[in-house]
């Protein structure tokens, strides 16, 4: 067994102990959360996954890239605000448009950031800040709702299928897609060199620039398509209504293994990532626990699955740790002589 | 390397007028760019030169200048932002009144608010320090601090019994200026002072321009890094008891803008977002300009949401422009 282990890759044996943390807190809510494990509370909980998730695998993209869209929540409430606005052209041209028009945007906002190498996270702040605002402008101040002819949209997002809807078929659709984008195609694996070792990856002739642009082109459509569907279900969305998403997908996407240092982690684990935080949430909903206590509990686990990044990656901290290591063993080697 | 850097310490005593001038240049261009609005706003708006409007803009100004000079040095050493700064503001000023409101007296509340402040920033500081990246250990504080808060206030507003020394504090002018811009002068000037004739401010930007160095140089990065989010944490902290001063009441639902609107400070201030260059100084009136822009669009009745979408136009023109300054001046 031990023999076989070994014989893995190390990404292999990550994602497999990720999965199964993912089981043990799902068997673990099972039997302790009473109305967990039921095919309605497991159609509830991948709707409210689906938003996040898609947030989650685009922005996964930037850090994998060694970059972070920070934008990615503002534009999936812009968006949302979009679709429900112009519904009348049609539910689905209107999804599309916004996910090619944020793709454009996700473009133009990558090849700035690779053009003039500035850091991503001071401009992409700036776009979030400056996005911030648009939401405001493009729903005149106050929350938009669907027209009331048009509402048979929204029953056709959530229509159940055992536990799975349209929009959350949709979510695991495109994350299968960007989970092959990124692992088998030349610019998935140029993403990973980009972000992993970005002089190397420039010595071998990856161009800077087309990597960036579509690691942050994913994002942004992916933030798009999360926007639109998340507003569509609802029937109604307001400025802010989608901001916080993007704290949460960074929570899932290092619960799921992506290494902000870049070039680490994969798509898959990103879903598991987002399962498991989906679980947690939902049973602290069930639980009727008081509002601010699902944002507590992601804060918390951010900052502890980030110590765990640390202890595993090539951190200040790892160097530190094994810094010690070393000393102690040196300790004990000439203490024994 | 060593003609250099001793060229550049008798430059440093050389008191010429060319060298004032580099050195004051970005601070002169955000002034001329704050007189300039002053100048606009009080030619094109009758309401724009009343004492009450200039009060006004003078606090809110004074609030997010606070945050931003003491939040600068985060910047310099070379750790982006912090956008926890809002939910440290409100937790400070929910302490604060939860203090207060168990008679525990000011002096105890200001000291419990301030410690909180310093174990804040120091854990925050401190998790960075073991390499993480600063704004995702901030978005999780953030969320966790507003839970902290929620727990504690359970989302209703938490009333502070009365008392001179608060309201004074609060919602006096002495001399006509209001207190928190007299606190907003004291932030300027002890900051100021610790950047440029103490050890740890030089440390600060030494980090920040090249953490390498710095740290062959026997600098300690931790104790700046932890230094800088302390800092910072105490800014949102003093702002937080003005809060709770001025309405005497704490909610959680204020300083919702102030995170951005420090940065945007920061950054139209002209602080370089990688580190190294900038000054508080420059933060200041950096979060003079945006709070004059901001009153002036508010005046000629736009809404809420087209003011931050100018603001945020504001900080990417500020980011691209002073990165492309300094990519040629680097040349």
């Amino acid at each position: 067994m031990g023999h076989r282990l070994r014989q893995l890759r190390p990404a292999t044996v990550d994602l497999g102990a990720r999965i199964f943390c993912a089981a043990i807190v799902f068997i673990a809510l099972s039997i302790t959360v009473p109305d967990f494990a039921t095919s309605s509370n497991m159609y509830a909980t991948l709707e409210t996954a689906y938003p996040m998730g898609l947030v989650a695998v685009g922005v996964a993209t930037t850090i994998l890239a060694g970059e972070l869209d920070l934008s990615a929540g503002a534009v999936a409430t812009i968006a949302g605000v979009l679709v429900i606005r112009f519904i009348s052209v049609g539910a689905i041209p209107m999804i599309l448009i916004v996910v090619v028009g944020f793709a454009l945007y996700g473009c133009l906002q990558g090849y700035i950031i690779a053009r003039l190498q500035i850091p991503s996270i001071v401009f992409t702040l700036g776009t979030m800040i400056l996005m911030g605002g648009v939401e405001f402008e493009v729903s005149n101040q106050q929350v938009v709702y669907l027209v009331a002819n048009q509402l048979s949209v929204s029953n056709a997002v959530r229509t159940q299928i055992l536990i799975f809807s349209p929009a959350s078929l949709t979510f695991i659709a495109v994350t299968i897609a960007v989970g092959l984008l990124l692992g088998f195609t030349r610019i998935g694996r140029e993403i990973y060199a980009h972000g992993g070792a970005r002089e190397e990856s420039r010595i071998a002739g990856v161009s800077q620039i087309r990597t960036v642009v579509v690691a942050f082109a994913t994002s942004a459509s992916l933030a798009a398509l999360a926007g639109a569907l998340a507003s569509l279900r609802e029937g109604s969305a307001g400025p802010q209504a989608y901001d916080s998403l993007l704290l949460t997908a960074v929570t899932a996407a290092l619960i799921g293994g992506i290494s902000l240092y870049g070039g680490r982690g994969r798509i898959a684990g990103v879903f598991v990532g987002v399962l498991t935080l989906q679980f947690l949430v939902s049973a602290l909903g069930l639980l009727s626990a008081p509002f601010w206590a699902a944002g507590f509990a992601e804060g918390t686990l951010l900052l502890l699955f980030l110590v765990v990044e640390l202890a595993q990656t090539n951190s200040p901290l790892r160097q530190g740790l094994e810094r010690r290591l070393l000393a102690y063993r040196q300790n004990q080697e000439t203490a024994r002589v | 390397m060593t003609t250099q850097s001793a060229e550049r310490g008798l430059r440093q005593d050389d008191p010429s007028a060319e060298r004032w001038f580099e050195r004051f240049r970005t601070p002169l261009a955000i002034a001329l760019a704050v007189c300039a609005i002053f100048a606009l706003a009080a030619l094109t708006s009758n309401s724009f030169v009343t004492k009450n409007n200039l009060i006004a803009v003078l606090r809110v100004a004074s609030v997010t200048g606070i945050v931003a000079v003491c939040a600068t040095s985060i910047t310099l050493s070379g750790n982006f932002f912090s956008v926890a700064l809002g939910q440290t503001a409100v937790l400070s000023s929910v302490l604060f009144a939860v203090v207060l409101r168990a008679h525990g007296g000011f002096v105890l509340a200001v000291a419990v608010t301030f410690a909180a402040a310093i174990l804040i920033g120091a854990l925050q500081g401190g998790v960075t320090e073991l390499g993480a990246n600063p704004i995702v250990v901030t978005l999780g504080a953030s969320s966790l601090l507003a839970g902290v808060s929620g727990a504690l206030t359970g989302s209703a507003a938490v009333d502070t019994p009365s008392s001179s020394v608060v309201n004074f504090i609060g919602s006096s002018s002495p001399l006509g200026i209001p207190t928190q811009t007299w606190m907003f002068g004291i932030a300027i000037v002890v900051v100021s002072v610790i950047a440029r004739r103490n050890r740890l401010g030089r440390e600060t930007l030494l980090t920040g321009s090249n953490r390498a160095t710095a740290t062959g140089s026997g600098i300690g990065v931790t104790g700046v890094t932890l230094a800088a989010f302390v800092a910072a944490a105490i800014g949102a902290a003093i702002v937080g008891i003005f809060e709770t001063a001025q309405f005497s009441q704490a909610t959680t639902t204020t300083f919702t803008t102030l995170d951005f609107d420090v940065i945007a400070a920061i950054l139209v201030g002209g602080t370089a977002a990688g580190g190294g260059e900038g000054s508080a100084l420059r933060s200041a009136l950096g979060g003079l300009f945006i709070a004059l822009i901001s009153n002036y669009m508010l005046l000629l009745g736009w809404p809420q949401g087209t003011i931050t979408t100018v603001e945020g136009a504001l900080v990417l023109i500020a980011v691209v422009t002073f990165h492309l300054l300094r990519r040629r001046a680097e040349r």
